[in-house]
Formats: structure tokens, C-alpha cells, sequence
């Protein structure tokens, strides 16, 4: 039902001076919107920027420090994301919140089933129900199947339908398309269309910035926690966004790239390389090349970059390393090869965070101190030290646990870790995820000087940008396969998005 | 109050928390027992290093975030095993040490493989070797285990060192300093600390936590065993269930000294005062003449207090 | 009716099913008293306790958690029994149930207050219980009311009040476990607590809630055993614990939360008590059973681990 008052006049929701800080680190400071019924509100900013703060305070899951929100008049200030909903607002996090032990129609019902008169839930209506609400969004799942069994896109989309099932007044929608293909992208952007004629007003966040020209009514830029740009549809372009984002035009962050590397020697080749996990893949990287690899999430990127590192090995195919074949059967091979790779999740697979700093820095350049199985405790305070100078981490200590550091200075040690030694192959996985904008500088000239001296990049990335200024080729993942490769004069976003959706016909594929 | 404490104590590091925990109550004991002297307190000490040695296997194991409960049970057998090999013949110390010793093996190798290679959880995998010791130990001896430790060989617990140091607690200390060393300076050790701290992390930088995780598990089976030995010598003969209490015991004591159950911390002092902090606690209720069934109070108490606070100072 | 979820939950149960059966023939095969009337309802009525402490342990593990103070508040309950029955008569009942969910409401406020582990929190509080139990009642004796065997084992029909106990109790558990809100979201939290957060279910009642209802269960487990001995054991329980969580996971219920029916367990709980009866027609030594139910345990859990990691 559409309320009677004047909804055409006044916004239905108010964000004012809105703040938050976690200890000392501010992340959003006096950010003002608002936004009309009817309205696509596309929130854009890096990693990091205060996109997802911002999102939580008004999902209900964080509370703020000032400023103050309203919701169709009224105050609003949830604090639990149960209050949230009952005031008309459903979010979509980016992580899915899929129960993986409950039924597509049971994750989208929890907590407000259909029940009989006894208070007993009606499981059959609840399917039924689900069947013809997913149908509605033509939304191609089956109501029955597990949380477990469905696929990035498929809890995305489950997510979705589980919000508009509430008839919220706002819908709110962290990153939607991120692990969408192109088609299902455009059908959930069709989506966020037809909603939006139903009255219903949509924040939406995106990297993609030509869906926000493409869809958003209104967009807000986040950079470092501050509100660097509030527009209507129109009045801005894609420059804008990116000066908005970044603070500063793309060629000063970006390493200047030589102009060609693709005669320079082969370093690293994968023939018909593949396991259980991943098809069989032929690639190769030169000397002082970086290789981007782009495609939308869970395209086998995740396989690769384990392979390569020999956590989950290629059990097919060959593998050479300047010129010479090699066994990738362990981590331990990996290393021994020269192959280092900078694990996408550092918090679960890069960093040992409760052990200090110091601990962290020297795991691999111990093993040269080490005598008759004995640490050389000396050298290996003076190799943290050096790191620590080298790399410019900002630590009160090397004693202090390294989960005490920011993002940015975590990623630090990770990528000073692994050029203990200097490798000849080095795997970058999202190598800048949760990162600050002046590390993310200072990891790029890293990558650049790394080239310069002959080390073989291969950075696999869903950051279009960081792709684009990196790299000298890029290929496109898609369900596993390279779908496509671009030289660097072709770079765009449309054509590693086109690529990244599936299959060209007349892409060969350099091997 | 509770909480003012807590706070006051929050920057400090575990172990010297642990340090300040047992000089207050071995103020409180020495006002209790109307003063005493070095020598009260390190005959205390002689008698809590059984405990002492088997905190120190669950504080590594703890290290590795995992859990044995069949310290006590492995405990116990060598306290049979060595008391009927033994038969209260000195001549028979070798073969009775190694028997007892090579049980303890072989117990921290199942324990160490059914968590490792059958991926079944800790606590339950030694939960269930601890019920077959139990059993197997009832089966064999009939409910009446035979034998006792000879006087000669009683020596490693009940002498002391020129009348000024016990053995026993020259014992824990070598075993303490030899396992801390291990630790934080050898390669092995160091790799142990980092499994332990993030298994994932430590596979992707080419440390296989598998091999560790059994070293651990066997490590601790035989701090149990030597822990079984000494107790053995401190009583001289078997008894069933003697040794049942250290399970829980080397938990808490553990667990007051700063181990955390996410792994990645060893802190063997640490372990020691938690464990003379149990030992004397006990004494404690002893002195005050309080019922038995009290220790079992403490013993759940002080360990819920001990996390309490260890959580509180994460978050916090 | 049997759709979604509940239908793979009740999939889960099959080979406790088959497990029951089988022992069921072995032991008929074994000893030809078996199938008499008297062995039955001597099978039911030694059934109903472990029934009853297996079905709490269930419900925590579905939440995810577990439950490691079952044994000892068994223990404390035929302790409270042993003790006050004979002054207090029935008001035993609701106050050693009360007892009951105050050892569960301990457990659930370490867990919820304090973050403990509920592993080490549940062991924390059983060792508290264990201390209040020998306090109560220092060695095995006391006295329990007649009445209460009267009411309870009298009868030696197989259709008798242990039985019908155990039936009632189960499917009261698998309808609200099954079709109810709440049972939903003790699964959904067990299944991904982050996630059933996200989604509006409280943490705290789920842990309080499940925490309570095993030490309830608990509870009722031990006041069944202390009627049947007639006295009170301030030890009985410690074997419990462990049969509990091995009935559970036979019964296809998963360690890691979410996943499983109580039904399972009830067939496990069924298999566990005709071993110890087999153990028992064929005059072995019982030590044997702690050794046997280790190992029984230990292939429990190989079996299933195994299972989940399949899947995963």
C-alpha cells in the first residue's frame, strides 16, 4: 500500500552526518544522503571505503557513533537486523547468509514460516510458496534443493528473493551482481527495474560502474569513509566515479608497464594442466610479464591458484619452469620451485594472527638461518627488522600479534614473507582485498619493480581496474576454461566482462 | 570487585598472571598453615610434578588447538604397568621402563592417528582411547592390580637433591625447559607453534600440520607416562583410577597458565604455576578440612575462571 | 508432510535403523530368551534412561555444540532422588527437573557470557556438578520412594509405562524439532550460527534453550535410573556421557550442527543398550563393554567423519 502522504515531496530515508569509528580507526565519517520511494540509490567506493559500515548501521547489524537516520518520517535507529526488517528494510549482504542445512524454501521462510493452526510449520505451502515466488522473479532454482548444494549466483539469487518476499519499503543490495554472469546480472538488474516501478526504494553497491551509469537514479562515492561525491543520474561520468573513488587519476597509482614483454623469455607454462577441480588449462607467463587473470567469482579461480601453489596439485598436464619440467606436489615443492603465491584470504590461509609479527615475517628465511635444526634467534630479529624497514609495516613492535594490523600493513607482511627469497613466479590472488589506497600504491610499484627485474606476475583478480592498469595480457576465466585472452592496447571493462561471460569463438588461446 | 580485579589484571601477560595467582595463595596457604618455609613449598612442588609434567603435554597439545583427554587414563596405565613389571624388584627398572614408556607410545600414536589420518575430533578420538585404557586396565588386572614400585627406584620422587631440592621437581623443570626450548627454538618447534596457530596458513607456506599434530599427540601421551611415573613412585603401588583427575586437571592448569583453545600459544611457566595453583588449591580445601567433593568445585570454577578472563582480555 | 529438510534428516537415520535390527537378530540369534515378554520390557526399561539423555545430547548437537555434563548431572539427579524422595515425595519431580536446568543454564552462560568453548565449558560444569553431587550424597546409597517403581516398573507387559515414556517423548521431540519455528532455528543456528544470525535468531536463547532442555532430559534420565536401583550413585552417570554422544552420532546426528533426526538416535540408543544386554545373555566380563564401546565409538565416528567429508 502506497502511503497517503505527500511520498512524492519528502524522502523515504534520511542519512545525516552519519559516523563510526572502531577504537581509533574512523571508517565513516559525516556522510549525508537521502533517498526518494521509487529510487535506485547506487552506493560505489573501494574496498574498504565504508560501503559495507555503512550498509550494516542501516541493516541494523552495527549501531553508529553520530548522525542520525529517518525511515519515512519517522526516526530510525535499529539496533538488532530484527528491527530493521520490522521497519520495512531487507538487505542482501554480499556474504550469503544461506543456512546450509535448510531447503532453498526453508532459508528464504526461516524465521516466518506459514504455520497450521497448532503453531506446526506447513512445510508443503512453504515449498509451494517458494516455488511460485522464485517463478515470479524467474529465478531458475529448485525450492527443494539443500543451501549447501547451490552456487555462488544461486544463494545470491535465493538472498534476493528472500528480501523481496518481505515487501520491504527499502531494499538494500551489497554487491549483487559480483558473482553473477552477465545474463543473470542483467536479470537482476531487471529485477532491481521492476521493483523499483512497485514504489520500493533500492540501495544497491557495485564495483561495475557501467551498471551504476546503466541503472542508478542517484549515486553516492565513498573514499576512506567520506562522502567524495552525491549526484543524480546524469549529472555524472564514469571519470567522475573513478576520480571520486580513487582521489586521483589511475596512471600515477599504476607502475608504468613496458611496452611489450612477450618476447622476453618464457618463464612459466601450464600444458593441458589440470585436477578434479579444475580442466585442463594451458598458459604462460614471461619473463617480467604480468598475466592477469579476470572472470566472475568461482569461475576456477580459486583451483588454479591452489594448484599453483601446490595446495590442491594439477594431477594432469605439464608444467614447466624456465624451460625445465616440474612436479607441483606440495606446497613445499612450490617454494622449493620459486613459485610464491600471495593467498587471496590472508586472515585464514596467509597469516598466523595470533603469533607476532616477527613470527609471521621469518617463516621461510629461517630455514636458511637454521643450524642442526636450531633457530638462529640473531638473524632472525635482524631479517624481521630489515623487512619491517623495507617494506615501511607501521608496528609499535615486531612482538605485537599481527592480527592487531590494519589490512593494509597485514598485507605487508604476507608479501615480505614470500620475497624473502625472490621468486621466479610469483601468484597474486586478489592481492590488494581489504587494502587502503596507499598500500595498494605501494603494492603496485612492488609488482612493478619485481617485473623489472625479471619476475614472472600472475595476478588473478576480480578488481577490473587493478587488472586493467597491471597488467600486459589478461585471460578470461569462465566455468574453468579460458574463455579469452585480451592484448593490453584492448583493455576495457566491456571486453573482459564480455569474455568473462562465457565462451568467444575466435579466441585463441597463447601456449 | 570481580571485575576490578579482572580489569587491574588485563595488560599483564598469562604467565606472570599465573606467577601473582600462586604467590597469593601461597601467601594464603602459609597464613593458613600458621607459616612455613622454602622447604613447605617445595615440597608442595615435589608433589604436584606428576600433574606439572602432564600440563605441560595438554599445554602443547593446546598449542596445536586441539585437546587430549586421556592424559589421566594413559596416566593410570603407566601407573599399573610399571608397578606389576616392576613386581618391587629394582632389578627390573629397564624392561619396565621401556614397557611403560612404549605403551605411552603407542598411545599418543593412536590417539595421534585417529585425529590425523581418520579426522575424528580430538576430544572425542581421545575421549574414546581413554575408555578403552579404562577398560582394558579393569580387564587385565581383574579390578586389582598387582605389584609395587621398588623403595630404590621411589628415590625420583620422594629424595631430595643434597636435603635442599627434590628430584621430581628437577625432572619437571628439565622436561619444561627442554620442551620450551623445543618450541621456540628449534625449526621443528617453530613449525609446531605455526600449525598450531593456523593450520591453513602454515599449509600454504609448505608446512604439512599432520606429522606435527602426531608428534603432539605423542609428546603428550608420554608427559602423561612419565607424569604415571612419578605418581607411581609417590604412592609405590598400582591403584585403578588413580590418575583419572589429571584429564581435567592439566586442562585447567593449562588453561590458568595462558594456553587458549585456538592454538598458538605455549607457555610452559605458564602451565607450571597452573598447575602448582590446582596442586595447592587442593591442599588448600584439604587444610580447611572441606569434603572432597569440593576439589571437583574448584576444579570446574577455576577453569570457567580462568577462560572468563582470558576472553574477556580478547575482547576487551 | 516429510518435505525439505526433514526428509534428508530422516535419510540420515537409515543406518541406525539398520544397526538396530541387526543387533536385534544377533541377540535373538544368540539367546532365545530374548524375544521373551520379561527380556523386553527389561530392555525397555533400561532403554528409557539412555533414551532420555541421548535425546538431549541430540538437541544440543544440532545446535552445534555439545553436551559433556550429561553424565554427571544423571548423576546428581538420582543423588537429589536417593535423598529428598522419601521426605519430599513427588515434589521430587519438578525439583530435581529444576536442578536440571540450572546445571544446563550454567553451561549456557559460560558458553554465552564468557565465550567458552562448549566443549570446555561443559566439562567445566560437570566437574562443578560432580562436586555438588558428592556433597549431596557422598557414596552410592539412599533411598528412593517406592512409589515411584510402582508407578514406573511394576509392569512387566511389554506396553508398559517405560516404553510408552520413551515413544511420547520422541515424537513430542520430532514434531517440535521438525515442524516448529523453534526447532527451525536450533537447526538453521547449528547449521551456520553467523548466518541464523543474520536471520533474526538469537544465540543466547538457542544456547540457553538447548543447554536447559539436555539437562532437563538429563535430569529425568537419572530420577528413571535411581527408581530403578531404588537408591542414588554419585558416580552412575560418568559412563553416560560418552554413550550419549556415541548414541547420537550413530544415529546420523552431525557433529558439526544441523544435520540429523532424533529418531537416529533413538535407534542408536536402542543398539547401545542391546549390546550391553548381549554383553550381559553371554556372561561377559562388562569391562569388556567400556573397551567394546570405545572401540564402537571410535568406528562411529570414522564412519560418519568419513561421510561428512564426502559431502563437503
Amino acid at each position: 500500500m502506497p502511503d497517503l502522504l505527500d511520498t512524492d515531496t519528502s524522502p523515504l530515508l534520511v542519512v545525516e552526518g552519519m559516523s563510526k569509528a572502531f577504537g581509533r580507526n574512523s571508517v565513516l565519517r559525516d556522510v549525508s544522503f537521502s533517498l526518494f520511494a521509487g529510487e535506485v540509490l547506487a552506493l560505489v567506493g573501494e574496498n574498504g571505503a565504508g560501503k559495507s559500515t555503512l550498509m550494516n548501521i542501516l541493516s541494523g547489524g552495527l549501531g553508529h557513533d553520530h548522525g542520525r537516520m529517518s525511515l519515512g518520517g519517522a526516526d530510525y535507529a535499529p539496533t538488532t537486523p530484527t528491527e530493521a526488517t520490522a521497519a520495512g528494510v531487507a538487505i542482501v549482504h554480499q556474504e550469503t547468509t544461506i543456512l546450509p542445512d535448510l531447503t532453498v524454501a526453508e532459508n528464504i521462510f526461516f524465521g516466518s514460516e506459514p504455520r497450521n493452526a497448532l503453531g506446526l510449520i506447513r512445510q508443503r505451502e512453504l515449498h509451494v510458496r517458494t516455488a511460485r515466488l522464485l517463478a515470479d522473479l524467474d529465478f531458475a532454482i529448485a525450492p527443494h534443493r539443500l543451501g549447501r548444494d547451490l552456487s555462488a549466483a544461486e544463494r545470491q539469487m535465493v538472498e534476493i528473493a528472500g528480501a523481496v518476499s518481505r515487501s520491504p519499503r527499502l531494499l538494500i543490495l551489497d554487491e549483487p551482481t559480483a558473482s553473477l554472469s552477465a545474463a543473470a546480472a542483467a536479470s537482476v538488474l531487471h529485477l532491481v527495474a521492476r521493483l523499483k516501478a512497485t514504489g520500493m526504494a533500492i540501495v544497491f553497491i557495485s564495483h561495475r560502474l557501467g551498471e551504476v551509469i546503466g541503472s542508478a537514479d542517484r549515486v553516492v562515492v565513498l573514499k576512506d569513509g567520506e562522502m567524495t561525491l552525491e549526484a543524480l543520474r546524469g549529472a555524472f561520468t564514469r571519470d567522475d566515479l573513478v576520480q571520486a573513488m580513487v582521489g586521483r587519476t589511475l596512471s600515477n597509482i599504476f607502475p608504468e608497464r613496458p611496452a611489450d614483454v612477450s618476447t622476453a623469455p618464457r618463464r612459466f607454462r601450464l600444458q593441458a594442466a589440470g585436477n578434479s577441480r579444475l580442466p585442463p588449462i594451458d598458459l604462460c607467463v614471461h619473463r617480467g610479464e604480468v598475466l592477469g587473470i579476470a572472470g566472475l567469482e568461482g569461475q576456477g579461480q580459486k583451483p588454479l591458484a591452489d594448484a599453483l601453489c601446490g595446495l590442491r596439485p594439477f594431477t594432469s598436464g605439464q608444467i614447466e619452469i624456465d624451460g625445465k619440467p616440474l612436479r607441483l606436489r606440495t606446497p613445499a615443492a612450490a617454494i622449493a620451485a620459486g613459485i610464491a603465491s600471495i593467498p587471496d584470504d590472508r586472515r585464514t590461509e596467509g597469516l598466523a594472527l595470533t603469533l607476532p609479527i616477527r613470527l609471521n615475517l621469518s617463516l621461510f628465511a629461517l630455514r636458511r638461518g637454521a643450524r642442526f635444526g636450531l633457530l638462529s634467534v640473531a638473524r632472525e630479529a635482524d631479517f624481521a627488522e630489515a623487512a619491517r624497514r623495507r617494506y615501511d609495516i607501521k608496528a609499535v613492535s615486531l612482538e605485537q600479534p599481527v592480527g592487531q594490523l590494519s589490512g593494509g600493513n597485514q598485507q605487508k607482511v604476507v608479501f615480505a614473507r614470500w620475497l624473502a627469497d625472490e621468486p621466479r613466479l610469483l601468484v597474486l590472488y586478489e592481492p590488494t582485498k581489504g587494502v587502503d589506497v596507499e598500500t595498494k600504491g605501494e603494492i603496485y610499484r612492488l609488482i612493478g619493480e619485481l617485473t623489472q627485474r625479471g619476475v614472472a606476475v600472475l595476478l588473478i583478480s576480480g578488481d577490473l581496474l587493478e587488472l586493467i592498469g597491471l597488467s600486459d595480457r589478461i585471460l578470461t576465466l569462465y566455468e574453468g576454461r579460458i574463455s579469452g585472452e585480451i592484448a593490453r592496447d584492448a583493455f576495457s571493462e566491456e571486453a573482459i566482462m564480455h569474455l568473462a561471460s562465457g565462451p568467444a569463438p575466435s579466441e585463441a588461446v597463447d601456449a | 570487585m570481580a571485575l576490578l580485579i579482572i580489569d587491574r589484571l588485563r595488560p599483564v601477560s598469562a604467565t606472570v598472571r599465573a606467577a601473582a595467582l600462586l604467590a597469593l595463595l601461597v601467601a594464603v596457604l602459609l597464613v593458613a598453615t600458621g607459616g612455613g618455609s622454602l622447604q613447605l613449598i617445595l615440597d608442595n612442588a615435589r608433589q604436584a610434578a606428576p600433574l606439572g609434567i602432564i600440563a605441560l603435554g595438554q599445554a602443547l597439545i593446546l598449542m596445536m588447538g586441539r585437546l587430549d583427554l586421556s592424559v589421566g587414563a594413559a596416566a593410570g596405565l603407566a601407573n599399573v604397568v610399571l608397578a606389576s613389571a616392576f613386581a618391587g624388584n629394582p632389578a627390573n627398572l629397564a624392561p619396565a621402563l621401556a614397557l611403560t614408556l612404549g605403551l605411552g607410545l603407542a598411545v599418543g600414536l593412536a590417539n595421534g592417528l585417529l585425529v590425523v589420518a581418520l579426522r575424528i575430533p580430538a576430544f572425542l578420538a581421545t575421549l574414546a582411547t581413554a575408555m578403552v585404557i579404562a577398560g582394558g586396565i579393569l580387564v587385565t588386572t581383574g579390578g586389582s592390580p598387582r605389584g609395587s614400585i621398588p623403595a630404590s627406584f621411589r628415590v625420583i620422587t620422594e629424595g631430595w637433591i643434597g636435603g635442599v631440592m627434590p628430584w621430581s621437581v628437577v625432572i619437571w623443570l628439565i622436561v619444561g625447559v627442554a620442551l620450551m626450548v623445543f618450541v621456540h627454538f628449534t625449526l621443528a618447534g617453530r613449525r609446531m607453534l605455526i600449525a598450531g596457530a593456523n593450520a591453513r596458513a602454515a599449509r600454504h607456506s609448505g608446512i604439512a600440520a599432520g606429522p606435527l599434530v602426531v608428534a603432539s599427540f605423542v609428546v603428550s601421551a608420554l608427559m602423561a607416562t612419565l607424569g604415571g611415573i612419578l605418581l607411581s613412585a609417590i604412592t609405590g603401588m598400582a591403584s585403578i583410577g588413580i590418575a583419572d583427575s589429571y584429564a581435567v586437571d592439566s586442562i585447567a592448569a593449562a588453561v590458568i597458565g595462558g594456553a587458549v583453545f585456538s592454538g598458538g600459544v605455549f607457555l610452559p611457566a605458564g602451565a607450571a604455576c597452573g598447575a602448582l595453583i590446582i596442586f595447592l588449591l587442593q591442599s588448600l580445601l584439604y587444610v580447611l578440612s572441606l569434603p572432597p567433593a569440593a576439589r571437583f568445585i574448584v576444579q570446574g570454577a577455576i577453569i570457567v575462571f580462568a577462560l572468563a578472563l582470558a576472553n574477556y582480555r580478547k575482547e576487551g | 508432510m516429510l518435505e525439505g529438510s526433514i526428509r534428508r534428516n530422516l535419510l540420515m537415520t537409515l543406518p541406525a535403523l539398520v544397526l538396530v535390527t541387526a543387533m536385534a537378530a544377533i541377540t535373538a540369534g544368540a539367546s532365545p530368551s530374548f524375544l521373551g515378554e520379561t527380556n523386553l520390557a527389561n530392555l525397555s526399561s533400561r532403554l528409557l534412561p539412555v533414551a532420555l539423555a541421548t535425546l538431549g545430547q541430540a538437541i544440543v548437537l544440532f545446535a552445534g555444540c555439545i553436551d559433556l555434563s550429561v553424565g554427571s548431572v544423571i548423576s546428581l539427579a538420582t543423588a537429589l532422588m536417593a535423598t529428598l524422595s522419601v521426605p519430599l515425595g513427588w515434589a521430587v519431580v519438578p525439583l530435581t527437573l529444576i536442578a536440571g536446568a540450572l546445571c544446563g543454564a550454567v553451561t549456557a552462560a559460560g558458553i554465552d557470557r564468557f565465550r567458552i568453548n562448549p566443549l570446555v565449558m561443559s566439562l567445566a560444569s560437570a566437574a562443578m556438578v560432580k562436586g555438588v553431587t558428592l556433597l549431596i550424597l557422598p557414596s552410592p546409597g539412599g533411598e528412593v520412594d517406592y512409589g515411584f517403581y510402582a508407578l514406573l516398573f511394576e509392569s512387566d507387559r511389554l506396553v508398559a509405562p517405560p516404553l510408552a515414556i520413551t515413544l511420547l517423548v520422541y515424537a513430542l521431540a520430532t514434531i517440535l524439532l521438525g515442524w516448529s519455528r523453534m526447532g527451525r532455528i536450533v537447526y538453521g543456528y547449528g547449521s551456520d550460527p553467523r548466518a541464523a544470525f543474520a536471520r533474526g535468531a538469537s544465540p543466547r536463547r538457542v544456547v540457553y534453550g538447548v543447554y536447559i532442555v539436555s539437562g532437563m532430559l538429563a535430569a529425568a534420565a537419572g530420577m528413571v535410573l535411581s527408581i530403578r536401583i531404588l537408591s542414588g550413585d554419585p558416580l552412575i552417570g560418568d559412563a553416560y556421557t560418552l554413550d550419549t554422544v556415541s548414541a547420537a552420532i550413530l544415529g546420523g546426528v552431525a557433529l558439526t550442527g544441523g544435520r540429523g533426526n532424533v529418531i537416529g538416535a533413538l535407534f542408536a540408543a536402542a543398539a547401545l543398550v542391546l549390546i550391553n544386554n548381549t554383553f550381559n545373555l553371554l556372561e561377559l566380563d562388562t569391562n569388556l563393554q567400556s573397551i567394546a564401546k570405545g572401540l564402537i565409538f571410535i568406528l562411529a565416528l570414522v564412519f560418519f567423519m568419513r561421510g561428512k567429508a564426502g559431502e563437503a
